[in-house]
């Protein structure tokens, strides 16, 4: 017995014996056509992937262009819409448009995404609506928008002036909580891991974390990274306001009272006015004033235009200041002051 | 190999369906290369499936053969892999066929005209004789053959090349080795794999045959009473 005996598998091959081959003239008849077909076929098939790989092309660029042309329109249509204006500025001060990589320091109108920064040694001041707005050293202030703004780092003044009618709306965003300004005069600070907002005349609303409260004239708010807020009382002045003191919006004198310019300087400096007498309050308001007092911080103006009158002034322990007149001036006078007719003076004659 | 009942499941062996993306994908890209070898292995094959199945005519056989690659290249993008490839081609001729031998059936028809000319009756009658005249042993024999030869159809190519390089030809391990550029080792372990997915393919077609005539069978009887 054969080993194929043994092995059916092998038996029945080798019985049945090759498989019957395919005739070479039928195999290569049909082989012509359908590789005829099959290279046309993969030919078409070539031909649609490029052209739809074309369309699909086409359609990105247009996409792309239309993404860009929208991306365009936006950043120039927020772009285009100015933020405020630069007023003055001390020191070390960058400040930029948004895309620009040069700059902008000297243009007076400030677009929407102008970043402003300021040196160690560098103060800027601007103005957005009816606020004036007093950038610190050291600081990263973006103006988003008119009527909001952002402080990433350093310190910022807001005052809104001494206005009665609700202005119009500011808001100030910090990393740890935007505040809102419910007419009044406000700083905030913005270190590393602490917001702290002063408020010095007015209301601000100051939304964290922690949710929102309102602070007051002579209240301070510490925010902590995790939203925790401390309350304090302070001081309208004194130093943690000199800062703001030092790049005050000119106050032009000419023709003013002294007592505007008295009002001017309480604001900046956060001090109250005290007169000494009614009369004193009479010969202030109709003391009309000349010449200029630019470029000199509030306290330098004070006495540059006391000096140049018959008033004087000392400073209270509380911190008000006292305006007084000179006796022999004050002797003068109606006790009512209203047949007193005002100094004239010059600090520049 | 016979006499087992059970529905015999195709085999690890037999699913290669992986393999035949990735000849479908390479086919459709396109390369000469993998079309030859796409050729010299399924045209063959898929033609002796059509040949059983058209009475061992080869116009219409090629004609039925060539339809289908035709059409199944076209589609290839539609083959997902969940039969082999040969299986998917197999049911594209499969429908080929039939509608091909429906088109020649009608055709027929129109012709049986002929069939009333005496000289064609003669023709046909003795035709029928010649076939009436096999014997017995010889059908069964040549069903055998047959149903291995088809069973090889179904196998990988390589698997039904190795079989017949070892058993039909009786070539020594080292000259299949070195036919088929691999170790004598490797074509040990082929073909221990091919052996088995040989008898799985036999089997199963050796089943469905039974099952077909024995149909057959039952219908002839229903008929008779």
């Amino acid at each position: 017995m054969s080993a194929q005996d043994q092995d059916p598998i092998a038996s029945a091959l080798a019985s049945a014996g090759a498989r019957p081959g395919v005739p070479a003239d039928i195999q290569d008849r049909v082989r012509t056509a359908v590789e005829a077909s099959w290279r046309a076929e993969v030919d078409r098939r070539k031909h649609t992937q490029r052209w739809r790989r074309s369309l699909l092309a086409a359609a990105a660029v247009l996409a792309s262009a239309g993404l860009a042309l929208l991306v365009n329109w936006q950043l120039q249509r927020s772009a285009a819409a100015p933020a405020g204006i630069f007023l003055a500025s001390r020191g070390s001060v960058d400040i930029r448009a948004p895309g620009s990589s040069q700059s902008a320091l000297g243009g007076k109108t400030l677009l929407s995404g102008t970043r402003v920064q300021t040196g160690i040694d560098g103060m800027a001041l601007l103005a957005m609506g009816d606020a004036s707005v007093r950038i610190g050293p050291a600081s990263v202030v973006t103006l988003q928008r008119a009527d909001r703004l952002e402080l990433k780092r350093g310190r910022i003044y807001l005052d809104f002036g001494a206005h009665e009618t609700r202005l119009r709306e500011l808001r100030l965003e910090t990393p740890l909580g935007a505040i809102e300004h419910l007419g009044t005069q406000f700083q905030a600070r913005m270190d590393a891991h602490r917001l702290s907002v002063s408020v010095r005349e007015g209301q601000v609303r100051l939304t964290t974390a922690q949710g929102e409260q309102l602070l007051g004239a002579r209240e301070s708010a510490e925010v902590q990274e995790d939203g925790r807020t401390r309350l304090r009382a302070i001081q309208p002045f004194g130093d943690e306001w000199a800062w703001t003191s030092q790049l005050a919006p000119d106050f032009p004198i000419e023709g003013q009272s002294l007592a505007q310019f008295l009002d001017w300087f309480g604001r900046e400096t956060g001090q109250r006015i005290d007169y000494a007498t009614p009369v004193v309050r009479i010969a202030a308001q109709r003391t009309r004033l000349s010449g200029s007092i630019e470029g000199l911080a509030p306290q330098d103006a004070l006495k540059a235009v006391i000096a140049a009158t018959d008033f004087d002034y000392e400073m209270l322990a509380n911190g008000d200041l006292r305006l007084t007149m000179h006796a022999a001036q004050h002797a003068k006078l109606p006790a009512d002051g209203t047949e007193w007719l005002a100094t004239r003076f010059s600090m520049h004659d | 190999m016979h006499g087992s009942a059970r529905r015999v499941r195709p085999s690890k062996g037999l699913r290669v369906h992986e393999e035949d993306l990735q000849l479908a994908r390479k086919l459709m890209s396109g390369d000469s290369g993998t079309f030859a070898q796409f050729f010299e292995d399924y045209f063959p094959r898929l033609f002796r499936f059509i040949l059983r199945r058209t009475n061992r005519d080869t116009e219409t056989a090629r004609d039925v053969v060539q339809s289908a690659l035709l059409k199944g290249l076209r589609n290839l993008g539609s083959y997902r892999g969940e039969a082999s490839m040969f299986t998917w081609f197999c049911q594209i001729a499969r429908h080929e066929c039939s509608d091909q031998l429906a088109r020649q059936q009608a055709q027929a028809r129109t012709l049986v005209a002929l069939e009333n000319d005496p000289s064609v009756r003669a023709a046909l009658e003795s035709m029928q004789w010649a076939a009436d005249s096999e014997p017995e042993e010889v059908m069964q024999r040549e069903e055998r053959h047959e149903l291995v030869h088809a069973a090889l159809d179904y196998l990988p190519a390589r698997y039904a090349r190795l079989l017949e390089m070892k058993y039909v030809q009786e070539l020594p391990v080292e000259q299949i080795a070195q036919n088929m550029g691999v170790t004598a080792i490797s074509v040990q372990s082929l073909l221990a794999r091919a052996r088995a997915a040989f008898r799985e393919a036999h089997d199963t077609l050796s089943e469905g045959l039974g099952e077909l005539k024995a149909r057959a069978c039952r219908d002839d009887g229903g008929a008779k009473t």
